[in-house]
């Protein structure tokens, strides 16, 4: 076998272990408080606009309409 | 530095609005150049040929609508999980005139016939140059963003555009290697089977890490917001990532199967797109099952539906490709309408429909509305969509494997069957049904323009304040 082979060999071989590295560490006990939190900021989040939203001025229009 | 406290906005609406314009742009040259198809007189002289507005609504597709997308909600999704601004206002606003400048050098190029010959690639050498200067600044204003983060963890979303970010530069730059001749004329450095090789290894990976790998990005921050829970599971998606990173590489040479590349190099293609199913499916089912428990807004709210179809269609091309990919199965797939209908079935199914479905959810917030002036025609803009998608795909493969068949079928003294004509009088009617589902998938991205406008001068151009950071953080 050629060098080459066996760096060829050895880089197949260290990317698979580093890949088996990480799915033990992501489905580790100790990861996984920080997942959830990471989860959950995303939804709390709030990116929705509060003023001059839709839904307040169609009821401003209804309330117009009202009077 | 008043304007720390709030988010760079401006970019990501200019990127926004852009995605929709060129979204009509790239879909309307498709739609001409099916029809082009069917009925070869709209062929006018060489400027208007099929051969050259082909690459033209390619790269418009992809790279202009697609390319906008991305950034956008990059910018975007980066600046709100991170909870700070953009690093560089200046550097933003120079990766959209940059990018919207090398758009139109293509616009203008393309059809004059000037091109590197390359799949997807078409740009000759000084656009090249331009666009890797704008990528390099976008790469910048992105990683910079985040080196300068307030929240410790980089939400999925952002290592998946972090991927495609490096990825396209590394391939863009290899790729690329020209030798120029003249100002407008420059030939690839590569010859041969190498040549081949790195091409389709760029094709390849430009699925991998711009068709997918950015639009997953899109897909880890949208799908949660919309639906309003978390990721069905984090844990998956850090798996997810990596498997998908490891993988797509070395899935190039299924495009080349039975070519002169060496054997084993088709075979190492086949066993690794065949491989990537697994990770595939699985962002597919974390996208899904992100709805488990809330699949009654799906029948509501017509933006979540835009975004569960995109994982559907992802799901049945990421499965459809496998499948091609082997030897066998591709013997009769290559270079028919099969191909061209699994990549509308990525293209239109997945990658315009959730860029679509992000849109909908991004652009009213960039104006300061909480919804579009419209829901009524976003589910109007949905049902086109699907519609469009479905004769799309179901015509194509119906006229490819019609083609594969009549192409392989010999007489028993071993002549062929059918006269190369025959084959294409017998996909006639197909290219009809797909012209017509391109219609309807533009005509919807008309709605969508229409809708978008009206939500525009109703709202106002506003940067959204960065909320004070979160005890969570
Ligand atoms: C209105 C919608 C669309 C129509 C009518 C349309 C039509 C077409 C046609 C007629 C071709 C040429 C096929 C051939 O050479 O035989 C093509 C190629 C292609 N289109 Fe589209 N297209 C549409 C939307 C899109 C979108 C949204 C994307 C990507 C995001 C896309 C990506 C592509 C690609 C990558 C190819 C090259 C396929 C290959 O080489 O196998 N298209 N399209
Ligand atoms: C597991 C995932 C996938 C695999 C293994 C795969 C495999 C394949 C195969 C075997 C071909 C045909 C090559 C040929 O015969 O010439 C192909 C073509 C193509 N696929 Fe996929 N595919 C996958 C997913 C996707 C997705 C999600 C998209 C789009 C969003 C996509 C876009 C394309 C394009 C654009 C081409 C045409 C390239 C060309 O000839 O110009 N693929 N793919």
């Amino acid at each position: 076998m050629e060098i080459q082979d066996i760096a060829r060999i050895a880089a197949t071989v260290a990317g698979f272990v580093c890949f088996l590295t990480i799915c033990v560490w992501a489905y580790s006990k100790r990861s996984r408080a920080g997942f959830e939190e990471a989860a959950n900021a995303l939804i709390l989040d709030e990116d929705t606009p509060k003023v001059g939203s839709r839904r307040e001025e169609t009821l401003n229009i209804h309330a117009e309409n009202k009077r | 530095m008043d304007n720390q406290a709030t988010y760079n906005y401006k970019v990501v609406r200019q990127f926004a609005l852009m995605t929709v314009v060129w979204g009509i742009v790239g879909m309307l040259l498709g739609v001409l150049i099916a029809s082009q198809l069917v009925w070869p007189d709209l062929n006018f002289g060489p400027y208007f040929h099929f051969g050259r507005l082909r690459a033209l609504h390619t790269s418009g597709v992809i790279f202009a609508f697609g390319g906008c997308g991305l950034i956008a909600t990059s910018y975007y999704v980066v600046q709100r999980t991170c909870n700070v601004r953009l690093i560089s206002d200046k550097l933003a606003a120079f990766t959209f005139w940059g990018y919207q400048a090398v758009i139109v050098a293509c616009v203008i190029t393309y059809p004059l016939g000037i091109t590197f010959n390359k799949e997807y690639a078409e740009m000759e050498w000084p656009i090249k140059i331009l666009l890797a200067i704008v990528w390099v600044a976008y790469a910048i204003v992105f990683f910079g963003t985040i080196a300068k983060r307030k929240v410790k963890h980089i939400y999925v979303a952002n290592w998946f555009y972090g991927a495609f970010i490096l990825a396209v530069t590394l391939l863009h730059v290899v790729n690329s290697a020209f030798i120029p001749v003249t100002m407008w004329k420059s030939y690839s450095a590569y010859a041969g089977a190498v040549d081949a090789m790195v091409q389709w290894w760029y094709g390849h990976n430009a699925v991998g890490f711009f068709l997918t790998a950015g639009f997953l990005g899109m897909m880890y921050y949208f799908v949660p917001k919309q639906a309003g829970r978390p990721i069905y599971s984090y844990r998956l998606s850090v798996v997810h990532f990596w498997a998908l990173s490891f993988t797509y590489m070395w899935a190039g040479p299924h495009h080349l199967h039975y070519t002169a590349l060496p054997d084993w190099t088709q075979s190492l293609g086949m066993v690794f797109s065949v491989i990537l199913l697994a990770p595939s499916w699985g962002g597919m089912i974390n996208g899904i099952m992100t709805l488990s428990g809330a699949w009654h807004k799906l029948r509501t709210d017509p933006i979540l539906k835009f975004l569960i179809t995109a994982l559907s269609f992802y799901g049945m091309s990421t499965f459809e490709g496998p499948m091609m990919a082997i030897k066998t199965v591709n013997a009769l797939s290559h270079y028919t309408d099969w191909t061209v209908g699994h990549v509308h079935s990525g293209a239109l199914g997945w990658v315009a429909m959730i860029t679509i479905g992000s849109m909908y959810y991004l652009i009213p917030r960039l104006f300061n509305r909480d919804q579009m002036h419209s829901v009524k025609l976003i589910e109007v803009h949905f049902w086109m969509a699907t519609l469009g998608t479905v004769l799309y795909i179901s015509s194509m493969w119906i006229a490819g494997v019609t083609q594969g068949l009549m192409w392989r079928a010999v007489n028993p003294d071993g002549t062929l069957t059918y006269a190369f004509i025959d084959a294409v009088k017998a996909t006639h009617p197909y290219y009809f049904v797909r012209a017509l589902g391109g219609l309807c998938f533009l005509g919807g991205m008309v709605l969508m323009l229409y809708n978008v406008l009206r939500t525009v001068t109703e709202g106002k151009a506003v940067d959204a304040r960065i909320p004070a950071v979160a005890a969570h953080a």
